[in-house]
């Protein structure tokens, strides 16, 4: 029985229950000898009690409240997880993304917000559960469980990960919990710097912090110079989030070595970029950019997060790409050269000649994936390179993994696809974009082989001409030239996978936790700075979505209080039930009780 | 007469005469025997002669051994006047069986009965006045011509005891015995009844009371229609208003009563589905209007 239902049905009720009175009021007419007597009893019952004439109607009024009562019972029983009331589930989910880490005065907001949040976990009815959510891995922190002391401990352990938040996700996990047969309560505690306009209206937000002065490192990375010295380049820019001028001092550093001093001065949501070139290095590569003596016109930096910024410098050009002679139209190939160090081989034999170069391969040129190599396929024919044998026609992307080195930074929306070929299950392939629920890129790993197969044809498709095309080829050239090379620089929050395992140590000198996913074993950086395993890892934020830490606009419009007492507030479902039961007993007693006397 | 009183009822009330507590009796062929001394059959006293005595009662024996002039005494057989007043109003077309049907039936057996004791018997139907003036009538054989008139007695419209009794006692003179058979719901019966003491009646009052009137099973919301006003009054009838009806319907006949006692005047409560045989053999003989 659903809301709109028990309202239908308590509306039906209500006009049987109206005619019913309409119909007795159409009184029985009886014949009596003398009405005088009757008058003079119903006088001297009447006496007694004022607004007799209001008897009936005040038992129809009497009788549609107790209608409307148990209507209201039902009804917030059934109510879905928009209100919280009757909720069974109280889902909470903490922003502890790095701008919770912004100063608010002497404390930070994640401990604003924790404080709040335990305050309100305390108000939670005793007979509801209570989870808890982070927006950053490891997301769950505590399943939904009447245990309040447990919440409380973990609320406490929450750390801010110094990465960009991924709300989109926490919400999915805490609307999981509502999805049940019974509903849920989700509220969101955050600062506001990640949109809220997506959230559902069901969702209570309550936003901690205000806008502080701020100014951080919002692009910082190296790469090879493509004049071919053998040398790199590096870029970095900072921004300025406050409302007042700010000064401060870029250094950047490599392997310990001042690289780069300048003090710079930055306009109100001004910007500054510099590029510093021929930086060569014969230790690990550290590259460290860093902002000092900041002041922003008398007020403090808020965020320290992104005052740092961390990159490892490329030791050697990029790997060539190979296309395959007849793979690709012209004007493909010329664009892949603009991205790409690119030659063209024959098309047979078709072999990865070094192991980290990359082939590029159509279906009509390779029929058939080769015993070894790295390749990235187009339009591959049917159940070659892991693809079925069904065609899928006229399909748009709809969904991809976000989490995959490939798909990073890609936006497929919009992308459509007029024919093509969809993976087959299997334990060599590895869905990566989906057109429904069928897989148009995907991985193809079997023996020393390795490729990035796209079932489509370029040309049946206008990915071409999406600004993804470039970003998504050149993950994927990333991602099978070297299967560590891909995740040297790292994001906190977001699982950077090593495919084989081995031993990290953090930034704070601790040996990293190991995690087994899909793509082989993998960690989470929760702090930027280095990481050493088997090559380095840089972590920095970078992030402009972070370092702007003022509220968005409206976040704190769509800010809801937690109510002190809910129960006094708006009455739960028994609450309800007593008053109907109370109004039905008074209409009884007050119209249809045969009293003895 | 047949569906008013079956010839069987009938027959049993032969053995039955009214008993009233005061005779208002005539010289006429009546069998009634009274304290009143006078020309009769059965003797009963001497007195002195005095002037002007017929000399027809006077006792030659007497006179012959005592040399004194001495009139016999006999005792006296009058007829006794019986009214019955019926109330015709439109209140006594309610109840089941009519109250008016009840009425008919004891005024038609009391008047059987006294046509049989050679009574004169004087029929005035009411309601708010007195409807027809009937001549007395007296003799066995007019037995059956009264229950018919009785019977054929219509139904008329409000009650009004007090004018019916005023036009009563200016109508008819010769005091008697005065049966009112009526539901005395009006509320002005206590005058009427007090007007006939005064005029030195004797009184019975007969009241007629429908089952309903007694004891209403009527239940739920109800527009109640006065049987003679048509006025209306909506009411939802609960248990507490019937208790309050019951209540003021006692008050109502507390004074019918308390009339009765002071006045010394039958009152009798008959409900209409009582079978006749019964109120007439058992409550009337019980209560000594009938011997």
């Amino acid at each position: 029985v659903t809301v709109p239902a028990v309202g239908l049905i308590a509306l039906v009720v209500s006009a049987i229950v109206i005619a019913l009175y309409l119909v007795r009021l159409n009184r029985r007419r009886v014949v009596v000898s003398d009405i005088s007597l009757w008058s003079r009893a119903l006088g001297a019952g009447r006496a007694g009690r004022t607004g007799a004439r209001f008897e009936r109607p005040a038992s129809l009024a009497l009788q549609l409240a107790f209608i409307g009562c148990v209507a209201a019972a039902l009804g917030v029983w059934r109510r879905p997880a928009t209100s919280e009331q009757e909720a069974s589930t109280y889902v909470f989910v903490l922003d502890c993304s790095a701008s919770m880490a912004a100063n608010e005065g002497s404390i930070s907001r994640l401990t604003l917000a924790k404080r709040a949040l335990t305050s309100r976990v305390v108000q939670v009815p005793e007979e509801s559960k209570v989870a808890l959510v982070m927006n950053m891995p490891p997301w769950i922190v505590v399943p939904p469980t009447r245990l309040r002391s447990t919440v409380i401990a973990a609320i406490e352990r929450v750390r801010v990960v110094e990465g960009r938040g991924d709300l989109a996700t926490a919400m999915a996990q805490a609307a999981a919990w509502g999805a049940g047969a019974l509903p849920a309560s989700i509220e969101l505690f955050t600062d506001g710097s990640e949109p809220l306009d997506k959230l559902g209206d069901d969702v209570r937000v309550r936003v901690v912090g205000h806008a502080t002065a701020n100014i951080g490192i919002i692009t910082f990375g190296a790469r090879p110079a493509s004049d071919g010295s053998g040398a790199a380049e590096a870029l970095v820019e900072v921004a300025n989030f406050a409302a007042r001028k700010a000064r401060a001092r870029l250094r950047v550093a490599l392997d310990g070595r001042l690289v780069w001093s300048e003090p710079i001065a930055l306009e109100p949501e001004g910007r500054v970029r510099r590029t510093m070139r021929g930086l060569t290095t014969s230790g690990a590569g550290e590259l460290v950019a860093a902002l000092e003596n900041i002041d922003i016109d008398g007020a403090a930096d808020a965020l320290s997060l992104d005052d740092f910024a961390y990159a490892i410098l490329p030791r050697h050009a990029r790997t060539p790409l190979a296309i395959v002679d007849g793979s690709l139209p012209e004007h493909l190939t010329q664009a892949l050269a603009a991205l790409f160090a690119t030659e063209t081989i024959a098309a047979t034999p078709i072999t990865a000649r070094p192991t980290t170069e990359v082939a590029l391969v159509s279906g009509t040129t390779a029929p058939s994936p080769p015993r070894s190599g790295r390749y990235l396929v187009f339009n591959p024919q049917p159940a070659t390179w892991g693809a079925g044998r069904a065609t899928i026609a006229q399909a748009s992307f709809t969904t991809w993994r976000v989490d995959h080195p490939i798909m990073r930074s890609v936006n497929l929306a919009g992308v459509g696809v007029t024919h093509g070929l969809s993976s087959a299950s299997g334990m060599e392939t590895n869905a990566l974009a989906f057109a429904g629920a069928q897989a148009l890129v995907w991985t193809y790993e079997l023996g020393s082989t390795r490729a990035v197969v796209f079932g489509f044809d370029p040309l049946d498709s206008n990915l071409p001409l999406r600004a993804s095309f470039p970003v998504l080829l050149a993950n994927a050239v990333d991602w099978l030239e070297d299967e560590t090379a891909n995740v040297r620089q790292l994001q906190p929050g977001r699982a950077a996978v090593l495919g084989t395992a081995a031993t990290v140590i953090g930034p704070d000198n601790r040996p990293i936790d190991m995690m087994q996913g899909p793509d082989g074993a993998q960690f989470i950086p929760s702090r930027v700075g280095f990481y050493r395993g088997r090559v380095l890892y840089a972590a920095s934020l970078i992030s402009e979505d972070e370092s702007r830490i003022a509220p968005r606009p409206g976040a704190h419009a769509r800010t809801t209080r937690p109510r002190t007492d809910d129960r006094r507030r708006m009455p739960p479902t028994r609450w309800w039930v007593v008053l109907a039961i109370f109004i039905g007993a008074l209409e009884w007693a007050l119209y249809h009780r045969r009293w003895t006397t | 007469m047949a569906e008013l009183l079956d010839s069987e009822f009938l027959a049993r009330l032969d053995y039955l005469s009214i008993a009233a507590r005061d005779a208002f009796l005539t010289l006429a062929n009546a069998r009634r025997m009274t304290k009143r001394f006078g020309i009769g059959q059965e003797y009963v006293d001497h007195r002195d002669y005095v002037a002007g005595d017929d000399f027809r009662y006077i006792d030659w024996q007497a006179y012959g051994r005592l040399d004194r002039l001495f009139v016999k005494v006999f005792s006296q057989e009058e007829e006794l006047a019986v009214y019955l007043l019926i109330d015709c109003s439109g209140s006594m077309a309610t109840g089941d069986p009519l109250k008016i049907r009840m009425a008919k039936q004891v005024a038609a057996a009391l008047g059987y009965i006294a046509l049989g004791t050679e009574d004169t018997v004087t029929v005035v139907p009411f309601d708010n006045d007195v409807r027809r003036r009937m001549t007395p009538v007296i003799g066995r054989a007019r037995r059956r011509d009264l229950v018919r008139t009785i019977a054929d007695l219509e139904l008329g419209g409000e009650t009004s005891l007090h004018r019916s009794m005023m036009r009563f006692l200016a109508h008819f003179k010769r005091r008697g015995f005065v049966i009112i058979i009526s539901d005395f719901l009006d509320p002005g019966y206590a005058a009427a009844l007090r007007l006939l003491h005064h005029a030195r009646f004797d009184c019975l009052a007969i009241q007629i009371s429908a089952r309903s009137e007694v004891d209403p099973e009527l239940k739920g919301d109800l527009e109640l229609i006065d049987s003679e006003s048509s006025a209306s009054l909506t009411v939802r009838l609960t248990r507490s208003l019937r208790q309050r009806y019951l209540v003021e319907r006692k008050r109502h006949f507390a004074e019918l009563i308390h009339l009765g006692q002071r006045m010394r005047f039958g009152h009798f409560e008959v409900v209409t589905d009582q079978p006749l045989d019964r109120v007439m053999l058992s409550l009337f003989r019980g209560g000594r209007v009938l011997v």
